[in-house]
Formats: structure tokens, C-alpha cells, sequence
């Protein structure tokens, strides 16, 4: 009897990063994947709340057994501060 | 004295249209010309490059860009290209331009760059195929974004890439991706010139203010590194010039035996 393979939490993070950048509907490669106790931390930054949402439903739809913390935020697009001088 | 307001990774698609709009209303107002420093779009499209054009052209102010890997994933950096140009945004990939303002001759020198990794720590011409391939990449964007420096008569100087030319702006991020995230020879090429600032994204997760080994100020403006619309940097013609640096003992971008 064959038993069922077992899952290497390394090999299965490489995949998360993969698919965060190669998906045509995410296309992010700089969202840190990072487990705690059980559950999965998102963190990083995004042009839009969309775009974050998408990480974490994708996210999520990999690791259906354990909760997905979504600390992704949206970078701020304020006035800028004032001019630095370069002397 | 030249107003430079910069950003990169603005990453723009349709979601993105009117984030940055209400602070580039005011840009006549801060600065005299706007850098766009890579990574205009998510996936490379023709649609994405629309928003970019929409987001970023039509404005008081010349604005002046380098593609960034994003902007290549779909192999229509051509075409994204004329779309940015039809805009009214110059896009530079090897190429300078002098900008005339108020008395002063400001010019810009730009291109996307490549990956390579930093002195000591840095691909080299050896093995593979695939390799050589890698380092002739970066080794080819060197020697034109040093020509394009040399070739420029600026009052004030600016090199503008999308991936990085020194390590220190990449603080923060993963010492395993420094490879991918830029190239000292794209420092050297900086430092061969008498170049007042270079300016880079790529980077999200590293800082903004760094420094190439002969003296150039970097800044790293990836829209998630200044977390504000724009970063605006102040320069003065009236400063002695930066003498250039030797390539010194070793071998110089101009020794790379290449095609440019």
C-alpha cells in the first residue's frame, strides 16, 4: 500500500510565491507568506484594496484548513513631503 | 536649481485610475519634471499602458520614463511604449534627453537595466550558455546607459533605471534576490559620468537613499518605499559638477567586448 505523500511546508511555500507572481490575476512578487502557529500571515504592499483582497481569496483557496491573516495594505498615495535637497 | 519629482511600481491597470491624479494636479506647482522609474503597469498589456497614459500624461510638466520588468511580461513593451509616447510620456531604453528650464539644461539618461548582483557577489561571464546570456543582458544595458550619460550636455545630470545600481537601497529585502534586483555595473556606468543622481525602483521592500561608490546620490522611489505619491529631490546647477570615477584597475564598461 502506497501512503499518501507527505507535505513539505518549504516546498509548498516556494509554490505560494510562484503562483502570487505568475498568476495573471495577482501578478505581485513581493508579498512575504510567512506561517504562525497554525495559521498563514499575509504581509506587503498593493496599488489597491482589490488587489489585496485577491492575495488573501487566493491565499486562502491553498490552505482551506487553516486561517489566512491578511496584513496586506494598500500604499498611500498622499501629497509628497517636502523636496529633499541634493547637494 | 531643477524640482525632480520621481516614482516607480505604480503598477497601473483600471483599479488604479484616479489614485494618483488629485497630487499631480499640484505637480506645476512642486516640480519641474516628473520621472516615472519602471513598472507602469501589472502584466505589460496595451490597456494597462492606456491607464498609465491616462494617470500620467496631460500634464504641466515634461514627464520621462524607463520600462520596468512588468512592463515586459507580455512582450508588448513596443507597443506599450508607443502608447506612453502617443501620451505625451518619453520613454528612454539607452537614450538621453535634455530638458531646457528655467536657464537650465537638465538631462536624463535611462534605462530599464537588469539583475546581476553587486562587487563580489555577482554573476559572471562563465559556464552556460544561459548564463553568459544573463550577464551580457546586464553587461549591454551598462554600456548603453554609460552612453547615454556621456553623450548628454546637461547643466545637471540624472541617471534613471528600473533596476538598481547599488545594494545600499536595497536594505530590507532578502539577500538571496539581490542577484535579481539590480547591478553594480550599472553603478560603475552611473559613476563613469558626471552624473548628479540616479534614481530606481524595483526594489519594494528595500529604503529610499543610498549612494554608489563614487558619490552618486540613489534614491529608490518604488511607490512602496516613498508610500506617497511622488518624491520630489532639489538640484542645483550652480554645484561643481562630480568629477567622474576611474574605472580603475580593473576592467571597465568600456573593456566589455560586446554588441551594444
Amino acid at each position: 500500500m502506497v501512503s499518501e505523500p507527505k507535505v513539505v511546508d518549504e516546498y509548498s511555500d516556494a509554490e505560494v510565491h510562484r503562483i502570487l507572481t505568475e498568476d495573471g490575476t495577482i501578478c505581485e512578487q513581493g508579498i512575504e507568506v510567512i506561517r504562525r502557529d497554525g495559521a498563514v500571515l499575509l504581509r506587503g504592499q498593493v496599488e489597491t484594496v482589490h488587489r489585496r483582497d485577491a492575495i488573501g481569496d487566493r491565499v486562502a483557496a491553498m490552505f482551506p484548513d487553516k486561517h489566512v491573516h491578511n496584513d496586506i495594505v494598500v500604499t498611500a498615495v498622499a501629497d509628497p513631503s517636502e523636496p529633499e535637497v541634493i547637494t | 536649481m531643477i524640482r525632480v519629482a520621481a516614482v516607480g511600481d505604480v503598477h497601473m491597470d483600471v483599479d488604479v485610475l484616479g489614485r494618483y491624479r488629485p497630487s499631480l494636479e499640484q505637480l506645476g506647482e512642486r516640480a519641474d519634471v516628473l520621472l516615472l522609474a519602471g513598472d507602469l503597469t501589472r502584466h505589460g498589456t496595451v490597456n494597462e499602458a492606456e491607464c498609465v497614459s491616462r494617470e500620467f500624461g496631460d500634464l504641466p510638466v515634461p514627464v520621462v520614463a524607463v520600462l520596468g520588468n512588468h512592463d515586459y511580461h507580455s512582450d508588448q513593451q513596443h507597443e506599450v511604449t508607443k502608447v506612453l509616447a502617443a501620451g505625451g510620456i518619453t520613454v528612454l531604453e539607452g537614450e538621453g534627453i535634455t530638458i531646457s528650464c528655467r536657464d537650465v539644461k537638465f538631462g536624463v539618461a535611462g534605462i530599464k537595466g537588469f539583475g546581476g548582483g553587486f562587487a563580489g557577489r555577482c554573476a559572471s561571464m562563465f559556464g552556460e550558455q544561459e548564463i553568459k546570456d544573463f550577464v551580457r543582458t546586464t553587461e549591454r544595458a551598462a554600456t548603453r546607459l554609460q552612453a547615454a550619460l556621456l553623450s548628454l550636455d546637461a547643466d545637471v545630470l540624472v541617471a534613471l533605471t528600473h533596476y538598481a545600481p547599488v545594494p545600499d537601497t536595497l536594505l530590507g529585502e532578502p539577500l538571496e534576490i539581490y542577484p535579481f534586483l539590480g547591478s553594480y555595473l550599472l553603478g560603475q556606468a552611473i559613476d563613469s559620468a558626471p552624473t548628479a543622481l540616479a534614481v530606481h525602483g524595483h526594489a519594494h521592500a528595500g529604503v529610499e537613499r543610498g549612494v554608489t561608490p563614487g558619490g552618486v546620490r540613489v534614491r529608490n522611489v518604488a511607490h512602496p518605499v516613498i508610500r506617497q505619491a511622488y518624491s520630489v529631490y532639489q538640484l542645483d546647477a550652480a554645484s561643481p559638477a562630480r568629477t567622474p570615477v576611474s574605472q580603475g584597475a580593473g576592467r571597465g564598461i568600456d573593456s566589455l567586448s560586446h554588441d551594444v
